[in-house]
């Protein structure tokens, strides 16, 4: 299999963004991407998170879970994301379904590095479950910047089925910018790969609530 | 009757049939003829011992003493024996008098007595077992147990072992060497004995020589110096190894990274990513004899994020179910790594019965460690980031400073170490393997069931004072655990007896509360301990849901127990050597 040619991308960008109704919300632009060759149960399940060129999903909410120090920090900056202490947590009395509902509420969390320690013992193993484990914030980390990364960087990990549907941008972004994004995220993800780009089946990209259109396969 | 006269001197006497008065009779017959007067008493000055034979321990002028004089004395079974006794000799002078007095028929019917003195000379002479610690050829077989790795593990255990069954008891001496034990025994058969014992253990090679001492040619007598060398397999439990290519062919495929989870005779692997297991026989070991690529010193410790079932497991057998392994996908984070950055791991383990969330488990971390062997295999197979191998209670093991049992252990002879540094550095690390040890005792109850635990006495008093001494507001519940000990025997009996009667109901209602008060009262104890090492008591307990249900019963019942055995104790004061009861 070959890579792919930029006029591929362009293409298939020009093609998903021209067939398209308007919609009262900001569409995202998907990646999908189906594997072959690959046998999660015996191949190394791989996990791998990779900043992306343009934020994809600038309305990203996200939640800060701060010890003193951060949650002023947020306040004085501005930063738009929400944040609570530690106490907000131990309220829960490690009730499964009200940690879940509140986590859901977000899509990525964030937490200060001496407070990750103890979220096991305080929130139990629901957070792992879904997949919202919080990332690591430092004192000397720029708040701000981790958000953006936050919001810019994509996950992709295989579970236990060979598929993977990721955001790689929306239909705001010029078709430049877009071409980047996915340009960067299929190539980060042949790099996870076992045999690389042999192991890729199939790759669509279509907007939220549009056709998708076959790229790869 | 008339007198008449002595047919010798003349007097006057009572006639009696000889027709000589005492005093002639005595002048003519000596009793005391035939008995040896001065005899030779052979002493050893190193034991202070008597030879009787055998030899014999006994102070001056005791009663033992007198006994051997009298059985060295010859010509004694011919008189009937009256007295004996000693006279006064100075100890210095070498030499012993007995005053014997003997009584002698003589004549029809005419009874003699008469007292005399035995001297004894005390010659000195080396006792055989004085002589052997003189000289190097005291044994004539020896056992040569090697195993060669960089820790005391196995003979820690096999020491253990070893003194559960008694199997060195004919052994002459134990001497530490390189790399293992040595085993001296006075006849080859001995030997034999504890060899054949250790190769039911573990899986083991003997070889044997014998070096010929001297030998008799007029009558075809050898002596020989028997010589057993027994090596036993260079791998351990925990070890993670790299199978040999045609041994791996040969057991369908399994492999070729595996992890050892037990050494019985047989070589127990579990391959680390099907979660297969497989027992290896001793035949085949030392056939492909494969070492362990890295073992439990390069152990490091994760945290576990997420456990997740498979959708396949092979371990459905019924072998495997005994083993407990059940294959689970779980998220790991390097302990390090934890709260830094948010590398994580998704891999497969063996350990799902054992697992929960948040524990801290120890595995090889493949990534970090740099190894050949791993990156000629990483060319074929792929290999998982991470190896768990078992779980660990980091925070139980703080506390765990003062155990309340203790072990035995056999006399052995150093090494003569020579070079000072080596000898230091080489007393550092036994100590950590002999921690180690501990530590797997109580961390694994199939390792206990194997080897005696004896009562620390020292420390469990040191733990009653304490909780004598333990003032918190929980004193009904002292008064009502305090009785508990006393009559728990008793109890249980009327427990099981009166189960189904519904006062035995009530009674075991209330021997539950009692219980919980105990759980209670033990709980205060470790907190009190806590906090005068200054921890917070709060990620203890938290710690301490985590520690396997069982485990933690145990250890309950440990105290618990330790309480009643105390009291019985000091009736009957055999303590040391009182069994630990193992609770169920």
């Amino acid at each position: 299999m070959s890579k792919l040619t930029q006029a591929q991308i362009t293409e298939a960008i020009n093609t998903i963004l021209a067939d398209k109704k308007k919609r009262k919300f900001l569409e995202t632009v998907e990646l999908q991407v189906g594997l072959k060759d690959y046998d999660p149960q015996k191949d190394k399940r791989f996990a791998g998170t990779v900043r992306l060129p343009n934020i994809p999903r600038p309305k990203l909410k996200i939640c800060l879970i701060g010890d003193a120090k951060h949650m002023q920090i947020v306040k004085e900056n501005n930063i738009a994301i929400d944040a609570v202490d530690f106490d907000f947590l131990k309220t829960f009395n490690k009730d499964k379904k009200l940690i879940k509902s509140w986590a859901k509420k977000y899509t990525i969390l964030l937490a200060t590095d001496t407070l990750v320690k103890k979220i096991p013992t305080v929130l139990g193993p629901i957070l792992n479950r879904i997949g919202m484990f919080p990332q690591v914030v430092t004192h000397n980390d720029d708040l701000k910047a981790k958000v953006d990364d936050a919001r810019a960087s994509i996950k992709f990990q295989l579970k236990k089925a060979t598929c993977m549907n990721v955001a790689i941008g929306n239909e705001s972004q010029s078709e430049e910018e877009l071409r980047q994004n996915i340009l960067m995220g299929i190539n980060f993800l042949v790099s996870l790969l076992k045999k690389g780009w042999h192991n890729l089946k199939s790759v669509h990209i279509k907007t939220s609530m549009g056709k998708p259109f076959k790229i790869i396969g | 009757m008339q007198n008449s006269r002595c047919c010798m001197c003349g007097i006057m006497m009572i006639p009696n049939e000889s027709n000589t008065c005492i005093n002639c009779l005595k002048s003519s017959i000596d009793v005391t003829e035939g008995i040896t007067k001065s005899v030779n008493l052979s002493h050893c000055r190193e034991c202070n011992r008597y030879l009787r034979p055998p030899w014999q321990n006994c102070e001056l002028e005791s009663p033992e003493l007198l006994s051997l004089c009298l059985k060295n004395i010859k010509g004694l079974k011919r008189v009937k024996l009256i007295d004996a006794g000693f006279l006064y000799t100075e100890p210095h002078s070498r030499r012993l008098k007995v005053k014997l007095t003997v009584q002698k028929e003589v004549l029809n019917g005419t009874l003699l007595q008469q007292s005399f003195i035995v001297e004894f000379i005390v010659n000195n002479l080396q006792c055989d077992d004085c002589k052997k610690t003189y000289t190097p050829h005291t044994w004539v077989a020896q056992a040569q147990i090697r195993q060669r790795v960089d820790h005391k593990r196995t003979f820690l255990f096999l020491e253990q072992l070893i003194i559960k069954h008694n199997a060195s008891d004919k052994c002459l001496g134990i001497k530490e060497m390189h790399d293992g034990l040595d085993f001296q025994f006075k006849n080859r058969s001995h030997a034999n004995r504890l060899v054949d014992f250790i190769q039911g253990q573990v899986p083991a090679k003997v070889k044997t020589a014998k070096q010929l001492i001297s030998h008799d040619l007029r009558n075809n007598e050898y002596s020989y110096k028997y010589t057993f060398s027994v090596d036993i397999a260079p791998i351990c439990r925990d070890d993670l190894v790299i199978l040999p290519k045609p041994l791996s062919q040969q057991l369908g495929g399994i492999g070729p990274l595996v992890l050892v989870y037990k050494i019985s005779t047989f070589v127990h692997i579990v391959d680390v990513f099907t979660m297969q297991t497989y027992e290896i026989d001793q035949a085949t070991y030392w056939k492909y004899n494969f070492g362990a690529l890295c073992g439990r010193d390069r152990l490091t410790e994760f945290i576990v994020l997420n456990i997740e079932n498979t959708d396949y497991d092979v371990n459905v057998s019924r072998a495997a179910a005994k083993q407990k392994f059940r294959m689970v996908q779980v998220e790991i984070a390097r302990k390090d790594d934890f709260g830094t950055n948010d590398k994580t791991f998704i891999v497969n383990t063996h350990l799902g019965e054992t697992l929960n969330y948040n524990d801290t488990v120890l595995g090889f971390d493949l990534d970090m460690i740099n190894l050949n062997e791993l990156e000629e295999l990483e060319l074929t197979k792929v290999i998982p980031p991470v190896v768990l191998v078992k779980k660990t209670f980091p925070r139980f093991r703080k506390r765990q400073k003062h155990r309340i049992w203790k072990l035995k252990h056999l006399d052995k002879e150093g090494i003569d170490d020579n070079n000072y540094h080596k000898k230091e550095k080489n007393q550092g690390k036994n100590k950590k393997d002999y921690d180690m040890f501990l530590q797997d005792i109580e961390e694994e109850p199939e390792l206990r069931q194997q080897i005696d635990l004896f009562r620390n006495d020292d420390i469990i008093k040191q733990l009653e004072s304490k909780i004598a001494g333990l003032d918190l507001d929980k004193e009904e519940e002292k008064e009502v655990a305090k009785p508990k000990g006393k009559d728990a025997k008793n109890d249980r009996k009327v427990v099981k007896a009166a189960r189904k009667t519904a006062e035995g109901k009530k009674k075991q209602e209330l021997t539950e509360v009692e219980k919980k008060k105990n759980k209670a009262l033990i709980k205060a104890t470790l907190k009190e301990k806590n906090q005068e090492e200054g921890s917070d008591w709060e990620s203890v307990e938290e710690d301490y849901q985590h520690i396997q249900v069982d485990e933690l019963k145990n250890l309950e019942d440990q105290l618990a127990g330790m309480k009643i055995q105390g009291e019985v104790e000091s009736d009957d004061d055999n303590g040391n050597d009182d069994k630990l009861k193992e609770t169920k």
